[in-house]
């Protein structure tokens, strides 16, 4: 745990994570809405 | 300190710039892979769509897949034959070696090459039309082979399961413009039931228009690794998480199975309800629901029915495409007419008759086939064994090499 | 010509209102993915508050017209105004008049066919459907379709508007100042990310996360708000929505009277397997659904309060409700447990009001005597749960005990809180086979 807070408090580490958590979430954006032309499920709580 | 503490903790230290540039590349980035995606063939060896690599398991294909299914099959020279229509045009009960296409691409030879991209309970203006369509500019000397029941009037458009085809293609640009077909199709979301889910579908056509997911994903579904559960994932068979490409093409040769299975007696006063209501509806019913006859004894044509079909075949294909199009007339099995009276069957006959007719002053070529099959030739009322497969190989072999003529694809013999 | 005509095709499909189908649609839906690709860079563009927050009321009143439609604005809009009018009276009469026309109007849009047919009915069986027909006659353009657990159709959120307009008369009257800029208390009520299924928000930390959001959104509020949003989808799209198909595979839910004989027919691990589905689906929808909400408000520099802090990881019945939908669990605890009295009156009243707000909590839910018995269940664990040490002889031994016994007192809690998810999702009699099947070899 300490070393991952050692890690993190570099600056170069935490470009390089951003890039990389940013990438995922772009990625996973894209296959969303491939996923949205799918039938989709509801919310439950939509109906409550 | 707990699982919250060390997400909150790694999230404190993203940097906001960098962090959005990388969503913008991730995004950006497979879009452009989609792209890619969409020029290449992942279904190596196809041989028809199966459950699947069907809606029915939440499969999709695109139109773009389908264009690159022809064009990694076909040779130049070769003139294309693309199938469409419903399970009966799919091969069900027939393996892949003994389906019907596959003995029409054997006696048609070397000269075409035929593409099954039938789908079950489709109809004449879905996926497969679509996709011959796109190709027209490629492939010009083309044939497009579906099928359908006599006074079955098509959706222009497709049906409301299978349309999605048609909106990937619109909004790709890769369909004709034809302003009777699309005033067809805005006057049938407007008047029936299928405007449910019309929005969400043109959005979703148009954003991939631009993103190309769909073709990205379904690649990646087909061929590395599935992530929609669906309800056709039977345990043992298939595996969630497993490729599609790994699914086996389930269709039993259903010449196999006992006439018990094929032809229940539970069933037999329903099915002769279906095989007589194929022509039921065409003719004139009276108040007592028996026909009109006329006073020579024939039955009366019921004229709504017939005009809902011409009305409804004249737009559904852009004029210069119709002439390439052969319509095959489903026939019922042998089993069941044999059980009808006479003047049933006549009715039928005539039924059959009327809409071969009307198909081909539609504009269209349209042939019948069945009535001279045996119910060996048929797995169940309307689907084919291998046996029937052949026959109705042999005799659409037939047509298309005429049609090739006439259409000018090959000389005058 | 052509590409003119597409994009002229796909405004007009833009623009046109919700489908049927696509009811239920709503964050994953791609009106919404257009909606909000326009209407959130818009927002950053305009860079000034006075600008950004008309825009944002705007763009809340376009996404409220297409999900619920005129017949569904209506009735928010008449509460909305009555209830901002009679804040700014500061009159305590005028506010406990408007609490009352909001939990009236809840009532009336969830729960007449309920009490007319459930309640009236058990006094006596004419009278339900004698009253039902007599609204059906006097309302028939309210009037639910056939086959609906509604007599009339609810407007998109009810449940959630009913709750916010009660807190903020509720606080009104007890003193705090009301919102004099309607434009802030327009977009309180119908702040698009949270309209529809929450967090139920509070209005003043809500006011001032607004005007914050307004000045001052910027490219940390974008991250951390895109990537909310990503894990709210990952988990509604990618696990609760598998997991609800899979559980229409292994339990369909359109043959219900075969669900038991389903689960009957499977061994115990699969019974055991398909009892945490149910719990994680309900998870996975429901916080996905709040990640994705407030991560939507995020991207506008807005925080919303949280719904959810790992509920499964709870190690007692309270400390569960203080992780599971915590918006509307505080809310029942600050505007119906601590009014009733709380626990300022002795055990017995005490175990009364937690009964009677659990129960409360559960009919929030829907209509149904399933919800109320979920609610009472919960009631009576956390009667039991925040009572026993008190036991004489054994209380304090087993508590002491149990303090040193973290994770059976998480088995323990998480073995209650999912046996309580088969009372929230089947009928009675079906829940309790399916519960002692869990423990019955085959």
């Amino acid at each position: 745990m300490n070393s991952l807070a050692t890690i993190l408090q570099s600056r170069a580490a935490r470009q390089v994570i951003s890039l990389l958590v940013g990438v995922a979430v772009g990625v996973f954006f894209h296959y969303l809405l491939y996923r949205l032309t799918l039938p989709v499920q509801p919310f439950i709580y939509v109906a409550f | 300190m707990t699982a919250a503490e060390i997400f909150r903790g790694i999230r404190a230290t993203f940097m906001p710039k960098t962090l959005l540039f990388g969503v913008a590349a991730g995004f950006a980035g497979l879009c452009l892979l989609g792209r890619h995606a969409a020029r290449l063939d992942v279904h190596r060896n196809y041989s028809r769509f199966t459950q699947y690599t069907s809606p029915e398991s939440k499969y999709y294909p695109t139109v773009n897949e389908m264009m690159a299914i022809v064009r990694s099959k076909i040779k130049p020279g070769q003139i294309l034959v693309i199938v469409g229509g419903n399970s009966i045009l799919r091969g069900v009960a027939q393996l892949p070696d003994q389906m019907w296409s596959k003995r029409l691409q054997e006696k048609l030879g070397d000269g075409y090459c035929v593409v099954n991209f039938a789908f079950d309970s489709s109809l004449i203006t879905d996926g497969a039309s679509v996709a011959a369509e796109a190709l027209r500019d490629e492939y010009p000397r083309q044939i497009y082979i579906a099928n359908a029941f006599p006074a079955q009037a098509p959706t222009p458009g497709g049906s409301n399961v299978y349309r999605w085809v048609y909106w990937d293609a619109y909004y790709k640009g890769l369909l004709m413009a034809d302003e009777p077909r699309a005033s067809a199709i805005a006057g049938n979301i407007v008047k029936y039931y299928f405007k449910d889910g019309i929005q969400e579908l043109r959005i979703s056509s148009w954003l991939d228009s631009w993103c190309y997911f769909n073709d990205f994903w379904n690649d990646v579904a087909y061929q590395d690794f599935n992530t929609v559960w669906g309800t056709l994932m039977t345990p043992g068979v298939t595996r969630f998480l497993d490729p599609r490409k790994r699914y086996p093409d389930p269709d039993p040769d259903g010449s196999l199975f006992p006439y018990d299975v094929r032809y229940p007696p539970s069933t037999l006063a329903l099915e002769l309800v279906n095989v007589k209501g194929v022509s039921m509806f065409a003719f004139n019913p009276d108040p007592t629901g028996d026909f009109k006859k006329d006073p020579a004894a024939y039955w009366q044509v019921y004229p709504p029915v017939w005009t809902l079909l011409t009305d409804g075949i004249k737009d559904i294909f852009p004029a210069a495409l119709k002439k390439r199009t052969l319509i095959l007339m489903s026939g019922s099995s042998p089993y069941y007419l044999r059980r009808l009276t006479e003047e049933e069957q006549y009715r039928d006959k005539i039924t059959f008759e009327m809409g071969v007719r009307l198909w081909k002053e539609g504009g269209y070529d349209a042939i019948e086939y069945g009535r001279d099959f045996t119910p060996d030739d048929f797995y169940d009322r309307t689907h084919l064994t291998r046996f029937g497969a052949a026959k109705l190989g042999d005799l659409v072999a037939t047509k298309v090499r005429a049609m090739s003529v006439e259409l000018g694809y090959l000389p005058k013999p | 010509m052509i590409v003119i005509s597409q994009w002229v095709q796909s405004l007009r499909a833009v623009f046109a209102p919700a489908d049927v189908q696509d009811y239920g649609r709503i964050f994953n839906s791609f009106w919404f993915v257009i909606f909000a690709l326009v209407a959130i860079p818009v927002f950053w563009l305009l860079r000034k508050p006075f600008l950004r927050l008309p825009f944002l009321f705007v763009a809340c009143v376009t996404f409220h017209y297409h999900f619920a439609g005129p017949a569904g604005m209506l009735p928010i809009i008449a509460l909305a105004i009555v209830t901002y009018t009679l804040g700014l009276t500061r009159n305590k009469f005028a506010c406990a008049a408007g609490i009352v026309l909001s939990v009236l109007a809840l009532c009336f849009y969830k729960y007449t066919h309920f009490l007319s047919d459930e309640v009236l009915g058990l006094i006596n069986k004419d009278w339900g459907p004698a009253v039902d027909a007599a609204a059906r006659k006097q309302l028939p353009g309210l009037v639910a379709p056939a086959g609906s657990i509604y007599l009339f159709v609810p407007p998109l959120g009810m449940s959630f508007f009913a709750f916010e307009f009660i807190h903020y008369l509720y606080e009104v009257r007890k003193g705090a100042a009301p919102l004099r800029n309607p434009l802030h208390f327009a977009i309180f009520a119908i702040f698009f990310p949270s309209l529809v299924a929450g967090p139920i928000k509070r209005f003043r930390q809500f006011v001032g996360a607004l005007q914050e959001g307004a000045a001052n959104v910027g490219s940390a509020d974008a991250a951390e708000g895109l990537c909310r949003i990503a894990m709210g989808f990952l988990k509604k799209v990618v696990i609760a929505d598998n997991l609800t198909l899979a559980l229409d595979f292994y339990a369909p839910s359109v043959e219900p009277g075969n669900l038991v004989v389903r689960f009957a027919s499977y061994g115990m691990v699969e019974r055991w397997f398909l009892f945490a589905l149910i719990a994680m689906r309900i998870l996975m929808d429901f916080s996905g659904y709040s990640d994705i909400a407030i991560g939507l408000a995020r991207l506008l520099g807005i925080k919303l309060p949280e719904n959810f802090n790992w509920p499964y990881a709870a190690q007692s019945i309270q400390d569960f409700w203080q992780r599971w939908h915590i918006s509307l669990s505080s809310w029942i605890r600050d505007y119906v447990y601590i009014p009733l009295g709380g626990s300022r009156h002795g055990l017995p009243r005490k175990v009364f009001n937690g009964l009677l707000a659990f129960a409360l909590c559960g009919l929030w839910h829907g209509p149904a005597w399933n919800f109320v018995v979920w609610g009472l269940y919960h009631g009576v664990g956390l009667a039991i749960c925040s009572n026993y040490a008190a036991l004489p002889g054994l209380g304090p031994r087993l508590a002491a005990w149990l303090e040193r016994q973290p994770r059976t007192c998480w088995a323990f809690t998480q073995l209650f809180v999912w046996l309580g998810w088969l009372l929230f999702f089947y009928p009675l009699p079906r829940a309790l086979t399916m519960a002692s099947l869990l423990f019955t070899f085959k």
